[in-house]
């Protein structure tokens, strides 16, 4: 008996439809007509006038265009890439819905993908954190890109004398010629930051000071919250135990945030000072890794000195400057005016007590300008390498972590191959099954990031805990800026590749009649995704064994290397100043 | 009077091209409101119930049976028994069973009023 499946076909092929959707209707109307034929028969109809029917039905206009009518509309989803951006839109959102459909079918499954990679991208995360607070988060003033600081720039490994903090660029004496003399800033500060004890007697404890010159917070734009800041009018030679201003977080912690503060003093090394106002609240200093808690004039100095004052001492290095350009002024030509003074400056305060050679080497010093937009700090040198070190090692682990969770999905999409099969059956394009479960990855991806930027925020913290001593405190501004935000989306996106791409095109490349064949007697991995699954566990093993040789190579090879671990270990002298300066004669 | 001849004289008969379309869907769901039937069943039901009068060939029916499945008032499975090929089994869904209430309601309404109408005529 003819099946007129061919005639069927060729009278409908105008429509186009979909592959199963064809074949379905195929079949249909192939059983039909052979109904139909062995019924004329039988009512004795001869065979040549059965086809004749039959070939005239199919024949009728009406078929296709009943057809397009009702079957074209029926399509459900326009083909891959062709519709607008509402369209991908609507995709997405759908592909999305069904992702985590799925995802609460296998809570298992999708809470240790999540838990892994929380832990992978939490501790990239929170060493990015680190490194973007010490290396690259610009100072919050106005402006930052205007701000540089004036220091000798030649020799590098300059100088003779006493030094007393963690910036020792100028000595006074400098510091007053440069003043009188540079012409490429508008504004010129100069600041110190002791640590000066707050209280009396065996009560006192130390706070981080910071000796500021009259125009500091004004050349950084800083408004107070409350009261004034200091002024050019309260740093003057003999100004003595004079005003004060407190830091934000000082004044929240001390006074409980009372404006009643602003009649009080504070004692500072046993000397009351008048507090006149308190900084913003993100204003923490200029130095990163350092917050300060009490400003005061830099004339201050001298009633803290048992002795001289440091003001006056030509071979004390204890001062730092800040200065905002002048307009149409760069570095460079700042840089270019400041080697021009610099041998009437240093001429004019060779210390008396060098000899000749010693003379002829502090004559030939020059100053320089160089950027301070993103502040000052021994932090950046002390564990740039460090941090860049430990979020290499973090980046292995999250790489582990995607190796593990790619053989996971290969072997779930070992697990899902009848489910592929039949959407391939039903007309699905490889590049739809990919997008689905690469939105899938995404998905799981996106709720890893999210848990790991929780899980940052106190690794982060515990971090800068772990870096700060009793002594010396540690201060990091560990907000979620846009450089974080990006370092995070990409962590995410790149997961979503490390650990999606590869299961994805594999699910996408099965055969559906050999998966629906073997579906029934359960799935079964080839031999190529156990190759892939294979590569991917031994990378894993060679991974680990790099990470764990890396961990221990600083501890093997050198213990002194090793320190640079250990936050303890650190030479800060400054406690009280300046009975016991350090002293680094070079 | 043979089939061939009540056909043709339903096709001639004014206003017979009015109630066809919605008579053919009213046909195809009641067929369906007891039990699910593949597309030949049905065509050859409506022709032997009405004795030739209505007659479908698959340039019509198919057509008009995946309008109604689109329309979510039949739903269509393939159906595999021991020994038979397997087919397409249509069966009536919630909606379609409202819209056969419905229907048929309507198609009462209008015999009867063609009838008052006819019958007021004759009186």
């Amino acid at each position: 008996m003819r099946d007129w499946k061919n005639e069927i076909r060729s009278a409908i092929a105008g429509l186009k439809l979909m592959p199963a959707q064809e074949a379905e209707v195929v079949e249909e109307l192939s059983q039909h007509l052979q109904d139909r034929a062995e019924t004329m028969l039988a009512s004795g109809l001869a065979p040549p006038r059965v086809e004749e029917a039959i070939i005239r039905e199919l024949q009728d206009p009406a078929l296709i265009a009943g057809l397009r009518a009702t079957m074209r509309s029926a399509q459900p989803l326009p083909p891959l890439g062709g519709g607008s951006g509402e369209q991908t839109l609507t995709r997405l959102s759908m592909d999305l819905r069904y992702a985590v459909r799925l995802l609460l079918q296998n809570p298992g499954f999708a809470a240790v993908v999540i838990l892994s990679l929380a832990l992978g991208i939490g501790a990239n995360t929170a060493i990015f954190e680190l490194l973007n607070a010490v290396r690259l988060r610009v100072l919050p003033v106005s402006n930052p890109d205007q701000l540089a600081a004036v220091r000798i720039v030649q020799p590098r490994d300059c100088c003779m004398g006493d030094h007393y903090s963690d910036h020792p660029d100028l000595t006074g004496a400098i510091w007053n010629q440069v003043r009188q003399r540079q012409n490429g800033f508008s504004e010129l500060a100069a600041w110190y930051p002791p640590a000066l004890n707050l209280g009396y007697g065996i009560e006192s404890r130390p706070i981080d000071a910071l000796l500021v010159s009259g125009d500091f917070f004004e050349l950084l734009r800083v408004q107070p919250s409350l009261g004034r800041l200091i002024a050019p009018g309260d740093d003057h030679r003999g100004c003595g135990a004079g005003s004060a201003v407190l830091s934000h977080a000082f004044w929240q912690r001390e006074f409980g945030g009372d404006p009643a503060a602003l009649e009080r003093k504070i004692t500072l090394n046993g000397l009351p000072f008048q507090i006149i106002g308190v900084a913003p609240p993100a204003f923490y200093g200029i130095e990163v890794g350092r917050a300060f808690d009490v400003a005061v004039p830099l004339c201050a100095e001298a009633v803290f000195s048992t002795k001289r004052s440091l003001i006056d001492i030509p071979f004390a290095w204890w001062l730092t400057t800040i200065g905002r350009l002048r307009p149409g002024w760069t570095i460079e030509r700042a840089s270019a005016q400041l080697a021009a003074i610099s041998p009437g400056i240093f001429s004019a305060t060779v210390p008396p007590q060098f000899d000749a050679q010693d003379r002829k080497q502090y004559r030939s010093f020059r100053l320089g300008a160089v950027p301070a937009a993103n502040g000052f700090s021994t932090l950046r040198g002390r564990y740039q390498e460090p941090l860049s070190l430990l979020l290499g090692l973090s980046g292995l682990v999250l790489l582990i972590a995607c190796a593990n969770l790619a053989n996971l999905m290969l072997a779930r999409a070992s697990a899902r191959e009848r489910e592929m099969a039949v959407r391939l059956t039903l007309g699905a394009s490889r590049s739809r099954i990919i997008r689905q479960l690469l939105t899938e990855s995404l998905l799981l991806s996106l709720a890893g990031a999210a848990a790991g930027v929780g899980l940052a925020e106190v690794l982060s913290r515990l971090l800068v805990a772990w870096l700060s001593t009793q002594r010396d405190r540690v201060f990091l501004e560990l907000t979620m800026d846009w450089r974080v935000v990006a370092f995070v989306a990409a962590l995410a996106v790149l997961s979503t590749v490390l650990f999606g791409l590869t299961p994805a095109f594999r699910a996408s490349r099965v055969d559906p009649g050999a998966a629906l064949k073997t579906s029934g007697r359960g799935a079964s991995a080839s031999g190529e995704s156990l190759l892939l699954r294979r590569i991917l566990a031994v990378s894993q093993i060679a991974l680990s064994m790099v990470l764990l040789v890396t961990a221990l190579l600083p501890l093997s090879i050198a213990p002194s290397r090793a320190a640079i671990f250990q936050p303890s270990i650190r030479s800060e002298e400054s406690f009280t100043i300046p009975t016991t300066p350090t002293k680094h004669m070079k | 009077m043979d089939r061939d001849s009540k056909k043709a004289r339903a096709m001639d008969a004014p206003g017979a091209t009015v109630k066809t379309r919605g008579s053919a869907e009213l046909l195809i769901l009641s067929l369906l409101e007891y039990r699910a039937r593949h597309g030949y069943e049905i065509c050859k039901l409506i022709e032997d119930r009405s004795e030739g009068l209505l007659t479908f060939n698959v340039a019509s029916f198919y057509p008009l049976l995946y309008r109604l499945e689109r329309r979510g008032w039949i739903a269509g499975r393939w159906v595999e028994k021991a020994g038979q090929r397997r087919r397409r089994y249509y069966k009536l869904t919630p909606s379609g069973k409202k819209m056969l209430k419905a229907q048929r309601s309507g198609w009462r309404d209008f015999v009867t009023a063609i009838r008052r109408i006819t019958e007021a005529e004759h009186a």
